[in-house]
């Protein structure tokens, strides 16, 4: 893991940006660079920037501390060995690395040629085995058939395919929401050419008909999955992209997965893929009253664990909107007039009920009131939510 | 909303200074005079206001009585750094800040981010916290199965149309403050049925009316005894 601390100054909407990207004190990896770093933050406060500094810092990465180009000042606990950057642009920011991959949401060049050499050394290891079992039947050697027979079980069996192993570990759990899996069992030579997914009836989906969403994870999963990324940089943004919630919900946990001994970056308006992250992780911009770029801290008094306000995994999705992302209210504004209005007929029944008044479900106020209650979502037994 | 005793004992230099106005005040962006006089300004009222958020009653300033100490003011003046606030200076009727920018009877100190709410909305004096006629149980009541404050129920018609319009002008119900609100008596009350007993260093009016409503058993909706 890498990158430790970013000061910016004077660079844009940012006057003077201090991020410690470490854990803080209390965890149990205190002091130590982030895992994964969630960027949010109203549109324009730098997020994306943020990432394309990150990705695009210097020609050289040093372990010292250093000013790099646009005043921008990075401190590394080590230097990072490649940097990756996942964009929904297909515009290649200017890195002059031979260590730098952009992957933008398209399919090609994402990362299958290296699946599809993976294959073929694996397919070539088989051929190999089938060859000896061959010649040994065809010189009546039925011993040799069955050793070589056993050797290429026990070898199948410790080297899975790659493609079967991307499609079982991750691309299937994800896939069967959308009732589509990979076509691992490969028929033809063209087959190999590009990532097929079948339907229920076993029928191959051409890629036109995939969804955004669909590609956006298979154009995202393999790269991360083939380049077998160590100690690097991975900067992802807006990782929801044309993702459902419930996909939105697992897809961070994916990533770190499939590329565990990283450092990730992630640029995101979700509160969902928020969920999936440490308070410490997250950093919150806003714009101060001079329109400059600032952190919202989250912690109260010194940066230990125990003193942050919000701990985004633990809070329901209308908290997290609200205490995190800043929506002022738990709803729309028609929910806010209804709540005000429940709350003001609410008041007048008690009060007609203090003075005596029998109340009952019959009632045309209480009706009204009940409405109110089942239009709010509310069981109105309870009379809360 | 509590009612706010506007007294001004300690930003006594402010105070003589203000009532010697005549005519136009100095604008209210004049360096000097802001410089002179905002910090005393905004911590008599901090003082006055408990350290509360004057419309909210969300805490603004940490609760050290440390900040308010007579220690800190000399010769009618604060004499250290303002400590750290989430909070502003506001002109409850934004039309006298031309002209009155400096009037002690048109200051209040409110979260930044209400003031930024409120903006130059216009207002009515029913509730405003310093009115002569203003008190919190005559014009609020508390609804805890939404906790939103309503318009007292004893009101007139017209009168709970101004009050609602001033509880939506001073964001009393606004989304951020209701789920502060709702968090922070929850705790209280959920601590105090344990036999814990905290300090109630926020939202005071909220409390205690939810207070009385749970004596007498009525803090649930209406429909929970149907």
């Amino acid at each position: 893991m890498i990158i430790t601390k970013i000061h910016i100054k004077d660079h844009q909407q940012f006057k003077d940006l201090e991020l410690d990207l470490t854990y803080p004190a209390g965890h149990k990896k205190a002091g130590e660079p982030l895992d994964k770093v969630c960027f949010i933050g109203q549109s324009g406060t730098g997020k994306t920037t943020l990432l394309e500094e990150i990705i695009g810092l210097g020609p050289k990465f040093r372990s010292t501390s250093k000013v790099l180009k646009n005043n921008i000042e990075v401190q590394y606990a080590d230097a990072p060995f490649h940097r990756a950057y996942l964009s929904i642009s297909e515009n290649i920011p200017e890195v002059s690395s031979n260590r730098f991959y952009f992957f933008p949401l398209l399919l090609i060049n994402n990362g299958w040629e290296h699946l599809v050499s993976a294959i073929e050394n694996h397919q070539h290891e088989q051929a190999k085995y089938a060859f000896a079992i061959s010649k040994a039947f065809r010189d009546k050697d039925y011993d040799a058939a069955n050793m070589y027979s056993q050797k290429l079980k026990q070898w199948e069996h410790e080297n899975e395919t790659p493609l079967i192993d991307l499609a079982n570990t991750y691309l299937n759990p994800i896939l069967k929401n959308f009732h589509l899996e990979v076509k691992t069992e490969l028929e033809s030579l063209e087959e190999i050419k590009q990532i097929n997914l079948i339907n229920k009836n076993l029928e191959v989906v051409p890629q036109q008909f995939w969804s955004t969403g669909i590609k956006n994870i298979i154009a995202r999963t393999i790269p991360l999955y083939t380049h077998k990324f160590e100690h690097s940089i991975i900067c992802i943004d807006e990782p929801e992209t044309s993702l459902y919630p419930d996909i939105q919900r697992k897809i961070i946990d994916i990533y770190t997965s499939l590329a565990p001994n990283n450092q990730f970056f992630y640029a995101t308006h979700s509160p969902i893929i928020a969920s999936s992250f440490e308070p410490w992780e997250i950093v919150e911009l806003k714009f101060d009253k001079e329109g400059y770029v600032y952190r919202d801290q989250y912690w109260e008094g010194e940066n230990h664990v125990k003193n942050y306000k919000y701990d985004p995994r633990y809070l329901r999705w209308d908290a997290i909107l609200q205490n995190i992302f800043d929506l002022e209210n738990d709803g729309s504004d028609e929910r806010k007039e209804l709540l005000q209005e429940f709350a003001n007929l609410d008041n007048k029944l008690k009060e007609r009920k203090r003075k005596g008044d029998q109340l009952s479900k019959e009632d045309a106020e209480v009706k009204e009131l009940m409405d109110m209650g089942k239009k709010l979502g509310w069981d109105t037994k309870q009379g809360k939510a | 909303m509590r009612k706010i005793d506007k007294q001004c004992h300690l930003s006594t230099v402010y105070k003589t200074w203000e009532s010697s106005l005549t005519g136009d005040h100095p604008t209210y962006s004049h360096s000097t005079t802001k410089r002179l006089h905002y910090n005393s300004i905004v911590m008599q009222l901090l003082f006055n206001q408990d350290g509360l958020c004057a419309f909210t009653e969300e805490r603004i300033c940490p609760k050290n009585d440390k900040t308010y100490s007579d220690n800190n003011w000399a010769d009618g003046i604060y004499n250290i750094d303002k400590p750290d606030i989430s909070g502003d200076l506001e002109h409850f009727n934004s039309s006298l800040k031309e002209k009155q920018g400096w009037l002690w009877d048109n200051f209040f100190v409110v979260s930044s981010f209400i003031n930024r709410k409120k903006g130059t909305k216009e207002v009515d004096s029913i509730l405003k916290p310093d009115d002569i006629n203003y008190e919190a149980s005559k014009m609020l009541d508390y609804n805890p199965t939404t906790n939103f404050f309503t318009p007292h129920t004893e009101l007139t018609d017209t009168e709970k149309d101004r009050v609602q319009k001033m509880i939506d002008t001073l964001e009393i119900n606004n989304g951020l403050i209701v789920d502060k609100r709702e968090r922070f008596l929850n705790k209280i009350f959920l601590l105090s049925d344990f036999g814990v007993d905290l300090d109630i260093d926020e939202f005071p009016t909220a409390y205690e009316m939810t207070s009385i409503l749970k004596e007498t058993n009525n803090e649930g909706s209406i429909l929970d005894t149907l």
